[in-house]
């Protein structure tokens, strides 16, 4: 999967990892990194980095399984402080790392369900980024948006 | 031990608007336990509804995603896996999209007697068979998967022919030798 890079238009190959314990570490006295991820650490937690740079985390994930409703909850996410907002060089982090959850949930055969708990405010957000839609309190997003997520973050054939 | 302030979304909205909050966080949860007891009876009952409304057409695509997903993930190291062997998969793909022998090889152009060889791993695929897999999907799984399948089996069979490897080493003449100093 590939980042583009807002000022010079060129990818950037990037990959997708489960955390390491090593990695809670680091991430722990990085100030890249606001949300306390050791708390996640039942969870099953991702991280995303170019291959040019391996030691510097881009962005985090976490995931809960839920078989019983056959979807893959997305509990927090985080992009590194750097590659927030107008400053960001790197387009497309946090859509790398949902269309890699969405994928897991294909994979599952979840049909790509993947639920968050949106904040009200950015809902909309959500939805026109990433095309979840509303199940009551929860955001969700499945089948033909997942595959087009995919297609469009993940795909590199 | 390090103890963070963690960030809340009323603290990032000074610095960012909402659409870049949105492109940076997805935040835990922050509803109480009854109101969250609430919300998740009401999306487990919406889940199965969506569930049980999934037409055909959803549930195909859905599982030949999958397929492409897993052949990916299988292409993606380096082992042969029986199961994922040119010949298991076109049989799956056949189950996935729900036909029968007679009606797959009508659909792609072929005699039943050579697809039924070909899943029995009794015949080798040629590169057109491929492109035409490739259209039948819709070209959700690419020629070129099917390709790489194939010749991660011929690999694995070349790999492990012993007894090939003894009688072609039979025909061979001026074997280039040398020393081991």
């Amino acid at each position: 999967m590939y980042l583009k890079n807002r000022l010079t238009n060129q990818n950037t190959e990037c990959e997708i990892l489960e955390l390491s314990r090593g990695d809670l570490q680091k991430i722990k006295r990085d100030v890249e990194f606001g949300f306390d991820w050791s708390t996640e650490k039942w969870n099953d937690t991702y991280k995303l980095f170019a291959l040019s740079d391996r030691d510097k985390i881009l962005g985090l994930m976490s995931l809960i399984d839920r078989p019983d409703e056959f979807r893959i909850h997305l509990n927090l996410l985080e992009v590194t402080k750097s590659q927030q907002g107008d400053k960001k060089t790197l387009e497309g982090i946090a859509g790398c790392l949902i269309a890699f959850a969405a994928s897991l949930a294909i994979k599952k055969g979840y049909g790509g369900f993947v639920s968050l708990e949106p904040k009200t405010q950015l809902i909309e957000h959500y939805q026109d980024k990433y095309g979840f839609r509303q199940y009551g309190r929860y955001l969700a997003i499945e089948g033909a948006f997942s595959i087009s997520l995919i297609d469009k973050y993940l795909n590199d054939d | 031990m390090i103890n963070k302030e963690e960030p809340t979304y009323d603290e990032l909205r000074r610095k960012y608007t909402k659409e870049e909050i949105a492109e940076s966080y997805v935040f835990r949860g922050s509803m109480s336990t009854a109101e969250k007891q609430e919300a998740d009876e009401e999306f487990k009952r919406l889940r199965l509804e969506q569930l049980k409304s999934m037409s055909d057409d959803q549930v195909l695509q859905s599982e030949l995603m999958r397929m492409k997903l897993l052949i990916k993930d299988y292409l993606d190291q380096s082992l042969f896996i029986e199961e994922f062997s040119f010949a298991n998969q076109l049989k799956r793909y056949v189950s996935v999209a729900e036909k029968s022998m007679i009606e797959f090889s009508e659909d792609i152009g072929i005699h039943k007697t050579k697809l039924s060889r070909l899943v029995n791993n009794r015949e080798k695929p040629n590169e057109e068979l491929m492109y035409r897999l490739e259209h039948h999907s819709g070209g959700m799984i690419p020629a070129t998967y099917w390709f790489r399948l194939f010749t991660r089996m011929q690999e694995n069979a070349i790999k492990n022919n012993q007894e090939k490897r003894i009688s072609e080493a039979k025909k061979v003449k001026n074997q280039l030798s040398f020393s081991s100093d």
